[in-house]
């Protein structure tokens, strides 16, 4: 270890620089005065204002919360609920039934995308927010359920016992016990879940309407046109929030850690 | 008699087909009694204990608690508590809402509640520590949470399981202490399990000795220690030795018995067996007496010496392979391993076990008086 400790210090730094420099540039850039991205000529705030002068691109940011906000929510009850029952049946094909309940973090997006869109149009769905929010929360559930999952495997099956030989019924001995205790999982999977919904763009294009449209779709849309710094822009903010989201899912899983030495 | 708070009657569990864990235990318990149920890891006292509590449902048998039938009934509505094994204190909550938790189900009011929390710590010896969190409590403490937790419900009956299993030595003495003290205290029953005999010995008004789904003795700790009914309970209670030999003669209630490296005098009581019955008995180590100088009794050979919590054992191999063990206290003998010895014990100390009378009583249910 110590013997390559130099080495292996220099390999890291070289990574996380390659990684992050491309980051760094539009973050830096974002506050460019010049229009061109190749030299800083000095710090304007110039993009941020135009960005949101953008109708357009605020109208995206608003549909992109609710949706991920919408999805996030349905499906960490339909992921809780997904594992608590996982978690209790005890029949032959329980291993199958796990595997297909992540399947769609496994399947390609492309894939899934396009199985979405044909569905919902043999369906006869309208496009738009109601498809957008049966999509993100088919690839949202299996994020929940492998958390709570996972939290409900380290936690003592007796506690739930403790409860029902005290006298709560199985739904009290569920409420006042292991839901509060698998909690700070399903806040930590949801988050997870947010940001990926948050930042969507091929599931989104097969599902979406004509005239709706997500952030992720809008930038992407605009890249065609050719890019502006206000992109840039967008891309800090954007980043901005999916690190505090990350944050709050770190400090979500502290509070697990410590709930449950 | 007195009055009776539990009854099994011919309880049958199995998990995998074939295989059963209970194969038909009957036992009734007394109201107020402490009685432990006995038996190695497996032999299945803890899946008794959870069909009492209702966690588990009989494949066959009943259940009857107070004189009424509980058997399929869900654990909440029993009136029956239970101290598991590893504590299952609520992480989330503290040492009072835990305690405090089986009255707030049953919608008492909250001043009473506080109040009877502060007793049930005090009665635990933990005033004070309400505010605690489980995880700042120490194995002991987490230990007295979960027993005052169970027993502010007053219940009817109160099961532990292997409650002391995860303390130290000397903490285990003296929760035993306190266990009992708490238990004469309230009057309430207790299903004490253990696999630690001294612990259900030192405990238990009654013992119950399981071994694979089947009770083999139930008695008090005197019955199961002095008088074990099977090699099995001789064995695991007494740490006896098993003889195996034949009725040579009788005389009264004593018989004559060869063991194949010479033959003793056994008192045998009323149920003197006839020359030429085989018979099996169990005595203990320390009634195994050494002659060192090898001139009056059976032949054996020193096979292993070795010093254990204030006792020499030695271990005797007799001349058909089979192995007796002899131990007193105290060091102080001159036998060396290889070397020529005899042995003996008083007509007294020999119990007879196993013999068909005792194994009927054994196995068939409802038929076991108690104190």
């Amino acid at each position: 270890m110590k013997k390559n400790g130099k080495f292996a210090g220099f390999y890291l730094g070289l990574m996380f620089f390659l990684m992050y420099l491309p980051i760094g540039v539009v973050v830096v850039f974002s506050f460019n005065e010049s229009k061109l991205p190749v030299r800083f000529t000095g710090f304007s705030l110039q993009w941020y204002e135009r960005l949101f002068g953008n109708s357009a691109m605020q109208e995206a940011l608003v549909n992109s919360l609710i949706l991920a906000v919408l999805s996030c929510l349905i499906s960490a009850v339909i992921g809780t609920l997904g594992a608590v029952g996982l978690f209790r049946i005890h029949w032959k094909t329980k291993g199958v039934l796990e595997y297909i309940s992540i399947l769609p973090l496994m399947i390609p997006e492309i894939i899934l995308g396009m199985v979405l869109m044909a569905f919902f149009y043999m369906l006869g769905l309208p496009f738009g927010m109601l498809t957008l929010l049966i999509g993100h929360t088919v690839f949202c559930v299996p994020y929940i359920l492998m958390e709570v999952k996972a939290r409900l495997a380290g936690m003592d099956p007796s506690l739930e016992e403790a409860a029902r030989d005290l006298g709560a019924g199985s739904f009290r001995a569920f409420w006042d016990i292991t839901l509060p205790l698998i909690m700070p999982a399903v806040l930590s999977g949801s988050l997870l879940a947010f940001a990926m919904s948050m930042d969507d763009v091929v599931i989104s294009i097969f599902v979406n309407g004509p005239k709706l449209s997500t952030l992720p779709i809008k930038v992407y849309t605009q890249l065609k046109t050719g890019v502006t710094p206000e992109i840039n822009a967008l891309c800090t903010i954007m980043l901005g929030l999916i690190l505090f989201i990350l944050f709050l899912y770190v400090f979500f899983g502290k509070v697990k850690s410590r709930l449950f030495k | 008699m007195t009055e009776i708070c539990l009854e099994l009657k011919n309880i049958q569990k199995s998990f995998t087909e074939g295989e059963g864990v209970l194969k038909g235990i009957s036992l009734t318990i007394g109201k107020g009694e402490f009685i432990t149920l006995l038996g190695a890891s497996g032999c299945g006292k803890t899946t008794t204990l959870r069909i009492i509590a209702g966690l588990e449902r009989p494949d066959a048998g009943q259940v009857f608690l107070g004189g009424k039938e509980v058997t399929m009934l869900e654990p909440e509505v029993r009136d029956v508590n239970t101290v598991f094994q590893n504590y299952a204190l609520f992480p989330h909550m503290t040492v009072a809402e835990n305690i405090g938790y089986g009255l707030k189900l049953k919608k008492v009011p909250k001043n009473e509640i506080k109040k009877r929390v502060t007793e049930m710590l005090e009665l635990v010896q933990l005033p004070g520590y309400e505010k605690r969190r489980p995880s700042e409590l120490s194995g002991g403490q987490k230990q007295r949470v979960a027993i005052a937790r169970a027993l502010i419900n007053n219940p009817k009956v109160l099961l532990l399981d292997e409650p002391l299993g995860a303390l130290d030595l000397q903490l285990r003495r003296t929760m035993q202490t306190e266990l009992k003290r708490l238990q004469k205290k309230l009057g309430i029953t207790f299903i004490y399990i253990t696999h630690d005999q001294e612990e259900a010995i030192n405990m238990s008004d009654r013992i119950a000795v399981m071994n694979q789904g089947r009770f083999e003795q139930i008695g008090t700790p005197d019955e199961i220690y002095n008088h074990p009914k099977t090699s099995y309970v001789a064995t695991f209670v007494g740490n006896a030795n098993i003889l195996y030999g034949t009725v040579e003669n009788r005389e009264g209630t004593k018989a004559l018995v060869e063991f194949g490296c010479g033959s003793a005098l056994v008192e045998m009581g009323q149920k003197c067996p006839s020359p030429g019955e085989k018979v099996t008995l169990a005595v203990r180590s320390e009634n195994i007496l050494l002659d060192e100088s090898g001139s009056i009794g059976l032949e054996a050979i020193v096979k292993e010496k070795s010093f254990a919590a204030g006792q020499l054992r030695v271990t005797l191999k007799l001349p058909g392979e089979e192995e007796v063990i002899a131990s007193r206290y105290g060091i102080d003998s001159n036998v060396a391993v290889g070397q020529k010895v005899c042995w003996n014990f008083h007509p007294e100390a020999a119990v007879l076990v196993d013999c068909k009378e005792n194994m009927a009583q054994g196995e068939a249910p409802g038929e076991e008086t108690y104190a």
